[in-house]
């Protein structure tokens, strides 16, 4: 188990063209994989919007996250008042928790939860301003499955994902 | 109905020299069930009234913590 880590002498910010993304690896192949080969080009096409933590003295990239909007099919979940006003064609949109990864060497130190809570905070100010009403995740393993689902996420439909709902994140953020 | 023949199995029926003659339509998978306590929790979603639970809101503390203390 690594020690917590020193969160005084770690950034966050937006995914920067330079930034060393190829030496990264948290263990996951898929999300490595990801991270290698299709993480700058949708963060510069905004089809996905990608935070990176660094080490403040030698800029090297410990974890990221990424979200993007999906649409939800509406028939995944159940009809309810809270979403009515955005359903269109049978789909809802929801902002989408897509991808997070910590380097491997560094893992069990308390990253993952902070770029976790970094992404509810954006979908709570995002609820605020724009009403959007779900975050959505797929968790890769059980134990992931497990661990949110401490967290008020819920597990929905048939496609294995899971949600949290706008209140519980803004009731979050304000102490509510 | 094959009224005036004899009554085919229903293999014979749909498939004869490799021509489909009534496709029949496929068995719709069954729905998962959904367990009372997902079902509860869903609920309570859609309801919006779910209390952050407590684990979330010592995770999202230590993070308004570690922020507030860069900001300083």
């Amino acid at each position: 188990m690594n020690l917590p880590l020193d969160f005084n002498s770690i950034s966050l910010r937006l995914l920067a063209d330079d930034c060393p993304l190829g030496g990264f690896s948290c263990g996951e192949k898929e999300i490595d994989e990801w991270v290698h080969r299709r993480a700058l080009t949708r963060h510069q096409g905004y089809k996905a919007r990608v935070k990176t933590a660094h080490d403040d003295e030698s800029g090297d990239l410990l974890g990221l996250y990424s979200l993007t909007l999906i649409l939800e099919r509406e028939r995944e979940l159940r009809s309810s008042d809270l979403f009515k006003s955005f359903i269109q064609n049978g789909y809802i949109p929801t902002l989408h928790f897509e991808y997070l990864g910590v380097c491997q060497t560094i893992q069990n130190g308390g990253l993952g939860k902070y770029l976790t809570l970094d992404a509810i905070a954006i979908f709570a100010d995002m609820a605020e301003h724009t009403g959007i009403p779900l975050l959505t995740l797929f968790p890769l393993t059980e134990r992931l499955r497990a661990y949110y689902g401490e967290r008020n996420f819920v597990s929905y439909g048939s496609n294995g994902r899971m949600m949290m709902s706008a209140e519980t994140a803004i009731r979050l953020r304000d102490g509510g | 109905m094959q009224r005036g023949y004899p009554r085919m199995e229903d293999d014979m029926a749909t498939h004869i020299s490799g021509w489909t003659l009534f496709p029949r339509a496929k068995p719709k998978p069954p729905k998962a069930a959904v367990s009372p306590a997902v079902r509860d929790a869903l609920d309570k979603v859609f309801e919006g009234r779910v209390e952050p639970s407590e684990k979330l809101r010592e995770d999202y503390r230590r993070y308004m913590d570690i922020k507030r203390r860069k900001a300083a």
